[in-house]
């Protein structure tokens, strides 16, 4: 109390008349005394108790002076404890006094279940490097303890993934982002000479081509100007360095163009406008007595440079593009920068604590109020030293940019109309201002305050905690917990425990990082939380839990869902290179949809949607219909050991399928026809047997394409006996299938017959044949076939040099229900499944799990239906009107369009599976994580 | 699916029991007929003394340099400033304006500014008007409550939506419909098939037991969202037959306008069934310098932009059901700073529109000269300086709640706001 409440809660204090509670000063001899008799005096008053007292001091009810004693804190469970003494001594206050003991993390969550290791592991990679872990990375953490799955997530916590991750928090903060579509003003050409020279050059060259060249120049310059903080909070983490740096830093983050046109120092890897490196500026300049120019038609010629200055670097705290995302005027004289500064880097939000003067004679006080009059000063007490501290710093950010290059302070002030100013030459700060600093503290005479503060800052217990705020919402989804504002409200009481049980633990993330400076090891302490992992609660669950809205299943942010479906499929929505933006990758997502699926402007809409709404619900389903195409090709035309979703899958894996083997038909025409033959064991029951045309190939370039001929199937026993014989002809009757889309009779050419008894198949057929097995063993099916092919000038002949050379058959046994009885090939796609749902939605079933049955049946009954409704031997349909959006020309051959080689589908396995990515893609648990 | 068959099948119970009374995402909707509700953010902090409440130069009190050479005009019962595009926009619509002056947002800072003038209360966590607005009379629309940024706060009760691309937007009514030409991507077995398997799971979803906080609202917005969605197409229909929608405009320099684009959008919605409230932003108020000039194009466009609202609604047959409160932070310093700009001001005005009612064409609310607020007798209005009442952002949002019937909805989710007392705004 000492130290923090008496700081204000004194007589003449910002406290003064706004507050309730006065102490007196330790210079009195007696002030222990008085001060306790006033803590109980306060306690007795009505509606004042322990809770409304701890609530105040822990910057909850509106308390002004925001957080003191963090809840929590050691501070503040001793304060607590006192509390309980007093109110015991005084007969007064809460009667309930210490049931708060909240610190207990099992107490909190005992009701609660948490995500296992990997599943924690997998959803922690998804947000915070935007991949998809493998099952057997994921399996190697099953049983892994806190500090296994700390080190393994630790270990993730790097590389371009990781980098997203926190440069897209970060401005989620900062909201530089802003400047991407917004003007941004500090890039003065007058206080950049290597900017103005540049510009003036290419207007003095007047082409077209030096503008243009120029104006991608500056563009690029703004690209290293606007992502310069967030990309020096990345920098900080993934190097691990103090995170203090980030408000201390003697460098600033520098692409190639701000390396040039700032005079920067950086060591660059490349000139892409999207790499940075640390450095240090030298190329601002100030309009002192060196500086000579003259606006030109071309633009601003320098004569001659004014005083270059050497960046007095503190970190975030003079980067310019925060400092012109909030910018100051003559009246607002950095309030703002400070208001910002205490939000983002000292856990104090002024505007939280706002409450204002309705006295009109305080209104109407035009006596420098904002200094004199204690209903002015209760804030700006706070708020001024720390404005003062950016007293170097202009209206948009350029540094002592008045004329003279002695100060920023505006004309206005030092030569006011009613020539009444306090200025004196050589100022840099307001005097009817308090001086620059830090709350009590002045900053010291001939030292840069910026870079003072940024100490300050650095060495203060508060941003730590802020720091650990910094990430939050990032990674949790939710802003952290406040500080009840009303003691008569019902649920006080549990969101009051809430709010300690989750201040409790930033305060000691915050110990911690203090201690390892890391932010990184931060992050992943958060991922390994209960906060974090929190995945069910009981339906007896404590009513504090109910108001720890966090764990697993947030809606993903659209960033993060584009990098979900990158990292499980490759795939991303309709990308394109923005020159502009120096080849920045827009997409659907980032482009068409970021704000109405919730994201956020930076300027306009600064704030996240949590919450699905209809439109969004449409977006992710045209998102999936539109992607789950190409994800399909794109994975399947890979070779197997490189797939992402389908590796031990073929395009001809389907389900039921008890024996397999292809049939190479190339004996040309019906004198060759010849048969294949395929052993097959299988139980008592109905069983069908399969075959599928899977090479009907056309090649334009020589007008080469082929036809399978069908003469005869059969299907005998061990000794010999025929179960089936039928003749290509009546397959469809036998099949109980119409053909027609796909093959037609014929004759046989080499037998002397009164009508066709053979089949021509012309187009992608799959033919079943029910068959009634009466005992198990095992059997042979054979295949008579032959084929025919062509080329420009019509029917090859015996002689004549092949293009083809065959048709291939896939001739398969399968069981009758292949959703319901168990195959070979029904198994490996019931595993397949499992590992999909794994990856995609974070949940474990068992392969006869319904929800695995549910996918199977999606899989085989699409595939099924689309061998028989269409001709088409690709994944799309033209006779049915369906399409893919999907680029096929990197598989263009001379003699073939790519889309027949990649879009192949004789199966229709590449439909199902196309149907089991929008099934995936549109669900609950794929949209929340 | 039948609507009550679905909430049986969703068992919907389990999710429903510990969320706020009043989240029912799946309310069977009658074909509605009440009244819309559109809010108007001037964000910044407004000078309404340029505006509705306008102030003139007396003595030692200079606070317009419009002033200099006019006086306040008059329009029906309401006065206004000689200033911007008042006058006509005064003349043309004082009959279907209720005029709020001397609302004393407690507060000069923005974050709060905003909060309080557009729930009613100073602090955070209390639902704005438009979400309470969506929550009773549009629960089951695919676009209930459609926001544009500004103060959108739910209280959980809904959800809202941010539509900044129309034309993207109609690109996904339709999903499985192919980006270019008339083709779809899945064959339609292929996609009934998927929806009837989805809506198993969902049932499934609905029905797990033991869910937190977060995965109740989650899947209760999820399947809401999914529920609500068929309708869209009605909105999606009136968005291709619209023509060319508003384009944004600006200044020339650094002030930038969507209002009218946002208004068209939220009119669109609205008479296409799936809409009942709307947030409209027009930023640019925080005027600390050259004042005169940037609130001049500011409220010039904020008028045409309030026409444009008013004449598309007419259009759209919604007009005579259509509220709108316009209102801001707060005011601003009833002088200027050195910099020809105007600082912050607690004291503001809220304009409150609507066709064919008895409560327009007057006046509430006093403020002195030096706009400092004049406490008012609430039956009455007039000044009373020694008993009066102040009025604040509560009195307003309490009786605007209770006109719009909107009261009970927020005393059965804890809502109340506390006003103490009654003006009366509304009584005819």
């Amino acid at each position: 109390m000492q130290s923090r409440c008496i700081a204000c809660h004194v007589s003449g204090g910002a406290a003064d008349g706004q507050a309730r509670l006065l102490f007196v000063r330790d210079t009195q001899s007696d002030y222990l005394s008085v001060n306790q008799q006033r803590i109980a005096d306060f306690l007795a008053l009505d509606a004042v108790d322990s809770d409304y007292f701890l609530g105040k001091a822990s910057g909850g009810l509106g308390h002004i002076g925001g957080t003191q004693l963090p809840a929590g804190s050691d501070e503040y469970q001793a304060f607590e404890t006192y509390l309980g003494l007093i109110s015991a001594d005084s007969g007064s206050g809460s009667d309930d006094g210490s049931d708060n003991s909240s610190g207990d993390d099992t107490g909190f969550w005992a009701t609660a279940s948490m995500l296992p290791a990997d599943l924690s592991f997998r959803r922690a990679l998804l947000l915070l490097t935007g991949r998809i872990p493998d099952l057997n990375e994921m399996e190697s953490l099953a049983s892994a303890d806190d500090t296994a799955l700390r080190a393994a997530i630790l270990a993730q916590l790097a590389g371009e993934g990781f980098h997203e991750f926190l440069v897209t928090a970060a401005n989620d903060r900062l909201l530089t982002d802003k400047f991407f579509e917004r003007g941004m003003e500090v890039l003065d050409d007058s206080y950049f000479p290597e900017i103005a020279a540049r510009n003036y050059a290419a207007g003095l060259e007047q082409t077209e081509e030096a503008r243009e060249a120029y104006w991608r120049w500056r563009r690029g310059v703004e690209i290293g100007i606007l992502r310069a903080p967030v990309e020096l909070i990345a920098h900080v983490v993934e190097n691990d360095l103090p995170y203090t740096e980030i408000v201390t830093a003697d460098y600033m983050m520098l692409n190639a163009f701000t390396n040039e046109a700032l005079r920067g120092d950086a060591q660059l890897a490349s000139n892409d406008a999207w790499d940075f490196a640390p450095g240090q500026m030298t190329g601002a300049m100030i309009h002192d007595d060196s500086f000579e120019g003259e606006w030109t038609q071309f633009g601003l010629n320098i004569i001659s440079e004014g005083s270059n200055i050497d960046w007095p670097h503190a970190g975030i705290l003079n980067d310019l593009a925060w400092l012109n995302r909030y910018p100051s005027t003559a009246t607002n004289r950095n309030r703002a920068r400070s208001r910002w500064t205490y939000y983002h880097f000292l856990d104090f939000d002024i505007e939280k604590s706002a409450q204002r003067t309705q006295d009109p004679d305080a209104l109407a006080d035009t006596n420098n109020p904002t200094l004199n009059n204690g209903n002015c000063t209760v804030c700006h007490q706070t708020l001024d030293p720390i404005a003062g501290a950016y007293q170097d710093y202009g209206d948009w950010g350029n540094y002592k940019d008045q004329w003279g290059g002695q100060d920023s302070l505006p004309w206005t002030y030092k030569w006011s109309e009613d020539e009444d100013s306090l200025y004196q030459e050589g100022d840099t700060w307001y005097r009817d201002m308090l001086s620059p600093g830090i709350e009590t503290t002045l900053a010291p005479q001939g030292q840069d305050s910026m870079q003072w503060l940024g100490q300050q800052i650095a060495g203060d217990e508060r941003f730590a905690i802020a720091m650990v705020k910094f990430f939050w919402e990032a990674i949790l989804g939710a802003e952290p917990l406040t500080a009840p504002q009303s003691l008569d409200a019902a649920d006080y009481s549990a969101k009051n425990e809430a709010f300690t049980e989750q201040s409790t633990f930033i305060l000691s993330l915050a110990e911690e990082l203090r201690e390892h400076g890391s932010l990184r090891q931060t992050i992943a302490d958060i991922a390994i939380s209960p906060w974090f992992r929190v995945t069910n609660q009981s339906a007896n669950a404590d009513a504090a839990l109910k108001y720890a809205v966090v764990g697993s299943e947030r809606l993903l942010t659209p960033e993060e869902l584009e990098r979900k479906t990158r990292s499980l499929t490759g795939y991303l929505w309709n990308p394109w290179l923005d020159g502009w933006n120096h080849d920045m990758v827009r997409t659907e997502w980032n482009y068409n949809y970021n704000i109405m699926y919730g994201g956020i402007d930076s300027f306009g809409v600064t704030k996240r949607a949590r919450d699905m709404t209809s439109i969004m619900a449409k977006v992710a389903t045209a998102h999936a219909a539109e992607a789950s195409c190409p994800s399909v090709l794109l994975d399947i035309n890979q070779a197997q050991g490189q797939r992402r979703l389908f590796n031990g899958i073929e395009r001809s894996t389907i389900p039921g399928i008890l024996t397999e083997a292809d049939a190479e038909v190339d004996g040309l025409g019906a004198y060759n026809s010849q048969p294949y033959q395929l052993n097959f064991s299988v139980e008592a029951g109905t069983n069908n047997i399969i075959l599928t045309y899977t090479n009907d190939t056309w090649i334009a370039e020589t007008g080469s394409h082929q036809d399978l001929i069908i003469d005869h199937v059969s299907v005998y026993d061990s000794q010999n006996n025929a179960l089936l014989s039928v003749s290509g002809a009546d397959l469809d009757i036998i099949s109980d299938t119409p053909l027609d889309n796909c093959s037609n009779v014929t004759w046989n050419h080499a037998e002397d017959t009164s009508q066709g008894t053979d089949r021509v198949v012309w187009g992608n057929c799959t033919v079943t044949l029910p068959i009634e097995f009466e005992q198990a063993g095992n059997y042979i099916l054979v295949m008579e076939a032959y084929y025919q092919e062509y080329d420009s000038d019509g029917a090859l002949e015996e002689g004549d040099d092949r293009t083809i050379g065959f048709a291939n058959v896939a001739m398969s046994v399968g069981v009758q229900d292949p959703i319901v009885q168990s195959s070979p090939t029904g198994d490996v796609l019931r595993e397949k499944m499992v590992e999909l749902v794994q990856r995609f939605w974070g949940q474990k079933y068992h392969p006869q799990d319904q929800e695995i049955t549910r996918l199977l049946t999606l899989f085989t009954e699409t595939m099924e239906d689309k061998r028989s409704r269409t001709g088409s031997n690709l994944i799309w349909e033209w006779d049915n009107g369906t399409s893919c959006n999907f680029d096929t020309s990197d598989w263009d051959t001379e003699e073939e369009w790519g889309g027949n080689i990649v879009g192949q589908d004789f199966f229709g396995t590449l439909a199902g599976w196309r149907a089991v990515m929008v099934y995936l893609m549109t669900d609950y648990q794929y949209l929340h994580d | 699916m039948n609507r009550r068959h679905f909430f049986k099948t969703l068992g919907l119970t389990s999710v429903a029991a510990s969320l706020p009374t009043s989240f029912n995402l799946f309310a069977a909707p009658a074909d509605y007929t009440g009244k819309f509700l559109i809010t108007i953010q001037a964000e910044g902090g407004w000078d309404v003394t340029s505006f509705c409440d306008p102030k003139i130069n007396t003595g030692d009190i200079f606070i317009n340099n419009w002033a200099n050479n006019a006086e306040p005009g008059e329009a029906g019962n309401l006065r206004y400033a000689a200033f911007a595009n008042n006058q006509w926009f005064f003349d043309k619509y004082y009959q279907d304006m209720l005029v709020i002056n001397g609302v004393d947002a407690q507060t000069n800072s923005h974050t709060a500014g905003v909060v309080h003038n557009w729930s009613g209360r100073l602090s955070d966590g209390f639902p704005s008007l438009t979400a309470l607005f969506a929550a009773q009379y549009g629960a089951s629309l695919p676009v209930a409550y459609i926001s544009n940024g500004g103060y959108s706060a739910t209280g959980g009760l809904t959800r809202y939506t941010q539509l900044d691309n129309i034309e993207a937007l109609n690109n996904v009514i339709y999903p499985n419909r192919a980006r270019w030409g008339d083709n779809n991507y899945l064959h339609d077995n292929d996609w009934a098939r998927i929806e009837a398997l989805k809506n198993q799971r969902i049932t499934e979803l609905q029905q797990a037991p033991e869910l937190t906080t977060l995965q109740q609202r989650s899947r209760g917005n999820f399947f809401a969202a999914v529920e609500n969605s068929s309708i869209l197409t009605q909105f999606s229909n009136a968005l291709e037959n619209v023509g060319e929608l508003q384009e944004p405009v600006d200044d020339g320099n650094f002030l930038w306008s969507s209002l009218s684009r946002q208004a068209q959008v939220a009119t669109l919605a609205m008479g296409s069934g799936v809409c009942v409230s709307a947030d409209l932003i027009m930023g640019g108020y925080d005027t600390h310098e050259n004042h005169d000039t940037q609130h001049n194009w500011l409220f010039t466009e904020l008028a045409r932009s309030i026409d444009f609202l008013w004449t598309y609604a007419e259009q759209q047959g919604i007009a005579d059901r259509l509220v709108v409160m316009i209102g801001s932070d707060f005011g601003r310093t009833p002088h200027y700073n050195d910099g020809q700009g105007k600082d912050h001001w607690p004291i503001s005005s809220y304009v409150v529109m609507e066709k064919g009612v008895a409560y327009t064409n007057r006046t509430v609310g006093l403020t002195d000269e030096g706009h400092n607020v004049i406490p008012i007798n609430p039956v009455n209005w007039q000044s009373d300086q020694q008993s009066g009442s102040i009025i604040h952002p509560a009195h307003v949002m309490t009786e605007l709640r209770e006109y719009l019937g909107l009261d009970m909805l927020a005393l059965e989710n804890n809502f109340l706001l506390g006003a103490d007392t009654r003006f009366g705004f509304f009584d005819s």
